[in-house]
């Protein structure tokens, strides 16, 4: 919470600068230092309009799952990119969510050191898997998976620092380490010097000139305050995922589809001979675009899948893509959860305004 | 096991590292990237045997829509020079890979960092505010410049600076190279024109913003479009309007690309105007056997040429 207020006044103190610069131009004040507008960042900003209804519907529901019927802007996302100089550039993503604005990512990149080395450093997405590292407006379904909603609630989001290396090798190969402060509640009661370390690789091949397959896993791991100065208690989190996905080489704007599947886990360890807190979770999902402004998605979703209090969601969901800037999103969804089973109606314009960067692969 | 698994793992980290870090054998090709298979044609004909090229969007392919593949990461990471179309016609996916390249040769303001618009005349600038009202709009132009011979024959220019500049040892080759394309495009611009003369002032329609260049090159002018505004695909209302304004000024072709939209709906569009559409591959490679401009400019201009013919036009 704290963060977030003070990321606030950070971003209420960027608008009134920019404020300021605006005046200085219109005014034709401008200064020595060279105000221009030729400088300022790419600025965007991306909404999500959400209207859900849940059949069924029960308090117990309403209790466990957090979720809520009716209309509502479930988030805005405000985004800042530009270069700082020819070393780094610099992104800021703050989030409008629930009436708070807080920051989601701020960090800069420099990707202009030798032998394929990029750096990166300050708040960020960890890069745990392929889900972690999404916004919400970029998420291929309306919620996160059961896992990454019920052990992180949004993205692990951690200040910290990257290496990622690119080998020159004939296919797509990157290997990562990092260490992170471990803010994360899965970190909790670590000292402050006790950081949560990071190790991953990514790989993709061209199956042919329309298809690609990649592999992906990582490995998170830091001290948490379960342990005691003899026993140190560690957190623990892996995830590894497949994807393979094809485009159509003549018809590139309408016809393509995508199979991803990540498993999850977590750990909260404690000392020796007391049980540690276990999560696992595992989706698959499958996106078909079978003409230009259409698409139709499937997930399948387990939360702690040989444990008593396994959930399942299926969902299904029909999407009309206008552009590349709006997408109009109906998507229905059954849950099997220990307390109840209920289904979930959901519809969502997501949109952008600005100059928001291409998104990855 | 465990110190086996350590080992191996030792000795395909070694492996990486030396493949990451050995330096280019003497005398090796440069490898060069195109973005297009129009810049690659270019590159090709001045690069000769001395360029290793890699083209990412084949004529085929739309290269508005190309994904930022992390494959295409791999090509440009290796890269000693990235050449590309520029005029935000790679926006969507090109600053993707060239971020996640990590390659000093081919950022920008390095040598090998090279847009071969630079000194065309570009069509078509807004003027004003421009928004996304507008539709898929280019602030910075028209990106459809390889569509008019002889800003390809000006592209060569470019392409032998560069070439020359990051392999001076191949400057004669590239100067050499770059003479002769030029010269057989300029005999073949004089044949194509010649041949297009009895049709300049004609008029067409066009289905998206794609064909400016040619046209403007050949004085033909494109009075409509099937596409409301750039990019947006067109509402009944429109498409009935341009079907009668077809038909009332006598519209002979209606120019589409291969990757534009359901030919079978232009067709019916087309047919109660009397007017012939004529689907063109949109770049050099687009169709088998146009794999040079020579041969794809002979293509486009002769069934062109035939279609104004067919079409009763002088």
């Amino acid at each position: 919470m704290n963060r977030r207020i003070h990321m606030s006044a950070i971003a209420l103190l960027l608008l009134s600068v920019g404020e300021r610069v605006v005046h200085a131009q219109t005014e034709g004040t401008a200064t020595a230092t060279g105000i221009s507008r030729d400088f300022n960042p790419a600025i965007s900003l991306n909404a999500l309009f959400l209207l859900a209804g849940f059949p069924g519907w029960s308090d117990a529901v309403d209790r466990a799952e957090g979720l809520e019927s009716g209309a509502r802007l479930q988030e805005a996302e405000l985004q800042f990119s530009a270069a700082v100089d020819p070393y780094t550039s610099a992104d800021f993503i703050f989030s409008f969510e629930d009436g708070e604005l807080g920051i989601e990512e701020g960090y800069v990149t420099s990707n202009v050191l030798p032998h394929g080395v990029g750096l990166r450093a300050g708040q960020m997405f960890v890069p745990l898997g392929h889900e972690n590292t999404l916004h919400t407006h970029q998420l291929p379904f309306i919620q996160r998976s059961l896992f990454g909603g019920a052990v992180f609630g949004e993205a692990l989001s951690e200040f910290g620092a990257e290496v990622s290396w690119l080998p020159a090798t004939p296919w797509f190969l990157e290997l990562r380490g990092a260490a992170y402060n471990g803010d994360d509640a899965l970190f909790d009661g670590a000292g402050d010097w006790d950081l949560a370390y990071l190790t991953g690789v990514d790989a993709l091949w061209d199956v042919s000139e329309e298809a690609t397959f990649s592999l992906g896993a990582d490995y998170l791991a830091g001290p948490n305050g379960n342990g005691t100065p003899d026993d140190t208690a560690w957190s623990q989190l892996f995830s590894v995922v497949a994807r393979y996905k094809w485009r159509s080489a003549r018809r590139l704007r309408s016809r393509g589809y995508e199979l991803l599947a990540e498993y999850q886990f977590a750990q909260r360890g404690a000392p020796t001979g007391t049980p540690a807190d276990i999560a696992r979770g595992f989706y698959a999902l499958g996106k078909l675009q079978f003409a230009r402004r259409w698409w139709v998605q499937g997930r399948f979703d387990l939360l702690d899948p040989s444990a008593e209090t396994s959930t399942k969601r299926g969902a299904v969901m029909l999407a009309f893509v206008p552009s590349e800037f709006g997408a109009l999103r109906f998507q229905t969804a059954v849950v099997d959860a220990p307390s109840d089973t209920y289904a979930e109606l959901q519809l969502q314009y997501n949109f952008t305004l600005g100059s928001h960067p291409a998104h990855a692969y | 096991m465990r110190q086996t698994w350590s080992s191996r793992f030792a000795c395909v980290l070694a492996c990486l590292v030396c493949v990451a870090i050995a330096p280019q054998r003497a005398g090796a090709k440069l490898r060069v990237i195109a973005t297009t298979s129009d810049v690659a044609a270019v590159l090709e004909a001045v690069g000769g045997e001395r360029i290793d090229l890699t083209t990412l969007a084949k004529g085929y392919m739309n290269p508005h829509y190309l994904e930022a593949k992390p494959s295409y990461v791999a090509k440009l990471r290796r890269a000693d020079a990235l050449a590309y179309n520029g005029l935000q016609l790679e926006i969507g996916w090109l600053p993707l890979i060239l971020e996640g390249a990590r390659n000093r040769k081919i950022v920008v303001g390095a040598a090998g960092h090279v847009q071969m618009s630079r000194g065309l005349e570009i069509l078509e600038i807004p003027e004003g505010a421009v928004t996304r009202e507008m539709g898929d709009i280019h602030p910075e132009g028209n990106p459809h410049y390889t569509l008019d011979p002889r800003n390809v024959v000006r592209m060569a220019r470019t392409a032998e600076e560069v070439l020359s500049q990051i392999d001076p040892d191949g400057a004669a080759t590239y100067a050499k190279n770059r003479a002769a394309f030029a010269s057989d495009m300029q005999t073949a611009i004089a044949r194509w024109e010649e041949r297009m003369r009895p049709y300049r002032g004609g008029e067409v329609v066009c289905y998206h913003k794609q064909w400016e260049y040619l046209l403007h090159w050949l004085g033909i002018e494109p009075v409509a479009y099937v596409e409301s505004k750039p990019g947006i695909p067109a509402s009944p209302r429109h498409l009935e309007q341009l079907a009668r304004m077809m038909k009332e000024r006598r519209i002979p072709v209606l120019l589409a690309s291969s990757f534009d939209g359901n030919i079978e709906h232009l067709n019916r569009l087309a047919a109660g105007a009397g007017t012939r559409v004529l689907v063109l591959p949109a770049a050099v490679g687009g169709e088998e056997g146009l794999e040079t401009p020579l041969a794809y400019f002979d293509f486009i201009v002769d069934t062109l040429a035939q279609a104004f013919q067919g079409a009763g036009a002088p």
